[in-house]
């Protein structure tokens, strides 16, 4: 048997925090291994690979999205944030204030998943109530926190945006 | 009680932002899987389907033809350049196997093969095209048939699958079972469960045959270590880096080993390149050797008529998996350091014994094997209780160690540093309204609901300074210190510089280090940078393990600190012409104690060492930089305990027990704990509310299942269940706070106080809800379906 895994490389076009690049890749390559090699995005941080932790989450045209579930080939022509979008320069967004602010994080493994959907809820939803902030806190595993100071940490968020 | 803190306190004590924050927010922290390297070479395993088989050959021609394939290694070649797994002396030895499957595989999911690609999907495809030929034997599955004589074997080089049988007696534990008013006894079972971080363990090794040193990047807790000795022909040098961790809780110490020692020899025969793996989910799940407590305990406990437990037995069993490579089955120890738990028992039967099995291999997990303990003696408790028509919380009352018996030596030589359990107990019941909580629960009760209550109580031994007192045994009847060190050092603008020799992994210790050196000097945290050392520069260190950076970090800073401390006044003694002795450090200078006369900025002095040394007389050292190794100042040597602290908490549970599906849902969840001074109260907080969701999904979701073959059952994170938010409650949280004598600050250690105590709540709870139907849980994790069948049985009577 000859496995010949190059066979369906093809070009893409995607736009990764403002910037359009074009690249080869394998057609079984994941969004996530794409965006951490190649890109050097590394903040998608991939706990699971089979779609149930959240880590990997980006934003995919303005979606959550998990990256190790879609394909790189799938993010042709579209748009993808990361992590690295968030700050400008050394100056944190407010969710990552927040979070600070509010000890949110311990390892931070799982951080900037959470903060990805937790920046598209208030953008949607910029007075979220408690069951709206479950909702998309329930999609994403935390191993070291519980998620209360997690909670906190996307209330300060919605007050500090409101705010703003 | 004043808190002994030896300076002006501006941060310690405070819920300050913690340091660490912007890198990890910001997704800039480096971790394993985020360093490449040129030519990195990536790997990836073959893994056996079966639980036990003999191995008859090898095929890997076609694997070794895929373009992209550097090199393929089979289990029986990596075992004619390595050494066994464990080679440490004690009772473990010979109870290993190789980093891979040579000749036989002991658990399903064990390496046989291993490729280095270019690339990890080249890897993986390569893999598959490895042909094993495998002779299928019995699987050794079920612990209590391992035991017995007529059992297959895991180890042809044992007589048995019994890997020890220890006995501990303490008082006359038959006489006073004989002479109690009240036994109540049961066995439990907890489940096989793991800490599971989020981000996997990994590895990159390079071996450089020419300049004849091994490197090895890891996310270890342990950096520094070597492991020369695992190899037939060993490098003349190695060294065990570090890079920040996500997540650990204990899980990332040996469970690393087989990996290091697979990708080193990848390593060394692909010419020195860099080669790469990292465990996926599945492989973690499977078989990374970090599975714990998969426990089978007989308990009886003796009573006089008023409630006192004058008598504890308790049997265990625990099933380590298929290898002791890993120090796991040491966590049947660590329950003698706090045997009796928050009580005064002097009549105590410790039995245990453990077997191999053909299941993955078991590691350290967070609580080190306090947690099922606490399990056992809280739930007898609470037995006693109702056959004496008592409350769960009058019953602890009556038994407690009182504040004025501290320090209290246990029967088993252990001294408790510090405490008053009976005001924690009392805190967490007024915070909890438990009379309304109790109201509450009969109310609902008459309605026909299964409501529950609970009021247990646990005792966190922190600090772990040596493997002493009990570990002894276990290490052969050798003992060993765990030092830690620190190093700071100041620059001539006045700003610190500190230095920790373990990677970042999350819970807090940068941040304290700066609150503590920031207050000791008396400037601002601004001027405090603490970075972490990746190993290469290394100073005695165990890292993060046994609840101890508390303790044993904030030793090494205050030493660190009153080293350069010292050397700065000495200093300064000569520049101002003063004696040492009439000066102090205060608000980042030197000045005349009582705070008159001229002052000398720190940084000043730290130029004029740097610059002017031809200014300091010949004695004086001119280096503003200082590293200081802490080491407990006790003898080894002794049957005393191996942990400074004992910290200790109350929780508080309400739960309801859905009769049509055997869901628990947690309604409120109380929590006052004792961990001495707090450094950082929100960092505390932090450490209780993670220990509580591992203590829940222990209890309720997680369980690794194994099949009558040894087949696991639990590889995803949809059969392995992590709690998520919906599962967990959030928790409301009281601080109590006695200051240790014996450690620096008045600190107790912290971080696995909350795991040793939640699943004895959980469980308590889910049995008081059950009690009406007349039916008992003994298995420790209530979920659903187990809560279900028993309601339908209790139905059925
Ligand atoms: S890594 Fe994508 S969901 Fe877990
Ligand atoms: S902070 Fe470690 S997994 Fe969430």
């Amino acid at each position: 048997m000859n496995v010949q895994s190059d066979l369906d490389s093809r070009q893409v076009t995607v736009t990764v925090n403002g910037k359009q690049e074009s690249l080869e890749v394998e057609g079984r390559t994941t969004l996530a291994d794409m965006l951490r090699q190649e890109f050097h995005t590394q903040g998608v941080r991939v706990g699971c690979e089979h779609g149930v932790c959240g880590s990997c989450t980006i934003l995919f045209d303005g979606e959550p999205m998990r990256a190790c579930l879609l394909l790189a080939v799938q993010a042709d022509g579209h748009e993808i944030k990361t992590i690295e979008s968030m700050a400008d320069g050394n100056k944190l967004h407010e969710i990552q204030e927040a979070f600070s602010e509010k000890h949110g994080l311990q390892c931070g493994f799982c951080t900037a998943g959470i903060i990805l959907s937790v920046s598209e809820l208030l953008e949607r939803c910029p007075e979220p109530t408690d069951e709206q902030i479950y909702e998309i806190l329930g999609g994403h595993l935390c191993r070291c926190t519980g998620y209360q100071q997690i909670l906190q940490s996307v209330r300060l968020a919605a007050d500090m945006l409101l705010e703003k | 009680m004043s808190i002994p803190v030896p300076f002006k306190s501006k941060y310690v004590g405070q819920s300050v932002k913690r340091v660490e924050d912007p890198v990890l927010l910001t997704g800039r922290a480096r971790h394993i899987d985020d360093l490449e390297f040129p030519g990195m070479l990536h790997v990836a395993f073959l893994r056996s389907p079966h639980a036990h088989a003999k191995i008859i050959s090898f095929d890997v021609s076609a694997a070794s033809a895929l373009p992209g394939v550097e090199c393929v290694l089979t289990g029986a070649e990596l075992k004619e350049e390595t050494r066994p797994l464990n080679t440490m002396p004690g009772i473990a030895s010979g109870w290993s196997g190789y980093a891979m499957a040579a000749d036989k595989v002991r658990y399903a999911g064990e390496a046989v093969a291993a490729v280095a690609a270019t690339s990890r999907y080249i890897a993986e495809d390569a893999a598959e095209l490895i042909q094993v030929e495998y002779e299928i034997l019995d699987a050794v599955v079920d612990p209590e048939q391992a035991a017995l004589p007529e059992s297959a074997l895991v180890y042809e080089n044992q007589e048995s699958n019994v890997l020890f049988e220890r006995n501990y007696t303490y008082g006359e534990p038959d006489r006073a079972m004989k002479e109690a008013d009240l036994v109540v006894r049961e066995n439990y079972r907890f489940p096989r469960v793991s800490g599971n971080p989020l981000e996997t363990v990994g590895v990159i090794a390079r071996w450089d045959s020419v300049a004849d040193e091994l490197t090895c990047w890891t996310n270890t807790q342990s950096p520094g270590g070597s492991i020369r000795g695992s190899f037939v022909n060993p490098p003349g040098r190695d060294q065990i880096t570090a890079q920040p961790h996500g997540g650990s809780f204990g899980t990332k110490m040996g469970a690393l080993l087989k990996y290091e020692i697979t990708a080193a020899l990848l390593s060394r025969l692909c010419d020195g390149r860099h080669v790469k793996y990292i465990e996926d989910r599945m492989e973690h799940l499977l078989a990374s050797s970090t599975h714990a407590w998969d426990r089978r305990y007989e308990a009886e406990f003796g009573f006089t008529s008023d409630g006192r437990c004058t008598v504890m037995k308790v049997r265990l069993l625990n099933d380590v998996g298929s290898s002791c490579e890993n120090s796991a089955p040491s966590m049947c120890w660590k329950p003698l350091v706090m045997l009796t738990g928050p009580y005064k028992v002097q009549h105590f039967e410790y039995d245990m014994a453990a077997v191999v099995t053909n299941k993955t291999p078991e590691g350290a997990y967070r609580g080190y094997g306090v947690p099922p303990h606490t399990l056992v003696i809280e739930r007898l408790m609470d037995k006693a209780a109702v056959a004496l028509g008592m409350d769960a919380a009058e019953i602890r009352q009556h038994n407690f160690i009182q504040p004025d018996e501290f320090p209290y030596k246990t029967p088993t030589g252990t001294e408790y540093d510090s405490g008053d359990y009976p005001a924690v107990l009392q805190l967490a019941l007024e915070k909890a309204n438990y009379e309304g909580l109790k109201a509450e629960q009969q109310r609902r009760r008459d309605e026909g609901r299964l409501v529950g209550l609970s009021v247990v109580f646990g005792i966190e031994p922190g600090g772990v300074w040596a493997m002493t007192g009990p570990f002894r045994d276990w290490l052969g009847g050798m003992g060993a210190i765990n030092p830690e060190s620190a190093a700071i050092s100041i620059s001539a603008e006045g700003t610190f510089d500190v230095e920790l020799f373990y990677a970042l992994e999350g819970q807090g210790q940068p941040t304290f280090a700066t609150q503590i050196i920031a207050d000791y000097f008396g400037v601002t945290m601004e001027s405090v940078r603490v970075s972490q050392s990746d190993a290469r520069n290394p100073a005695p260190s165990m890292g993060p393990a046994g609840s101890r950076q508390a303790v044993v970090l904030t030793f090494a800073l205050i030493g660190a600190a009153d080293k350069l401390a010292a050397r700065l006044i000495r200093v300064a003694s000569n520049l101002l012409q003063t004696p040492a002795d009439q000066l102090e450090i205060a608000d980042g200078s030197v000045q005349l104690k009582g705070g008159q006369g001229p002052t000398l900025p720190l940084g000043q002095i730290a130029a004029t060492m740097t610059f002017r040394p031809d200014l300091l007389p010949d004695e004086i050292e001119g280096n503003p930089q200082v590293t200081y190794t802490w080491r407990a100042n006790r003898p080894v040597d002794t049957e005393g305990s191996p942990y400074l602290s004992y910290a200790n908490a109350c929780h508080v549970a309400l739960v309801e027990v859905d009769r049509a599906t055997g869901q628990t849902s947690i309604e409120r969840y109380v929590i006052a704990d004792d961990c001495g001074t707090r450094l950082n109260p929100a960092m505390v907080e932090g450490q209780v509310q993670g220990g509580v969701a591992q203590g829940i999904g222990a209890t309720l979701f997680e369980e690794y299942v194994y099949d009558e073959y040894g087949q696991p059952q639990s590889v995803t994170f949809a059969d392995y269940l992590m709690p998520s938010i919906y599962e967990v409650p959030m928790t409301e949280k009281h601080a109590f706070v006695t200051p240790s004598p014996l450690t620096a600050l008045g600190v107790k250690g912290t971080g696995e106080g909350a795991i040793h105590v939640t699943p004895a709540a959980i469980f308590c709870a889910v049995n008081d809800a059950l009690a009406p139907l007349g039916v008992e849980l003994e298995h420790a994790n209530a979920k659903p379906e187990r809560v279900w069948q028993l309601i339908q049985q209790a139905a059925n009577i």
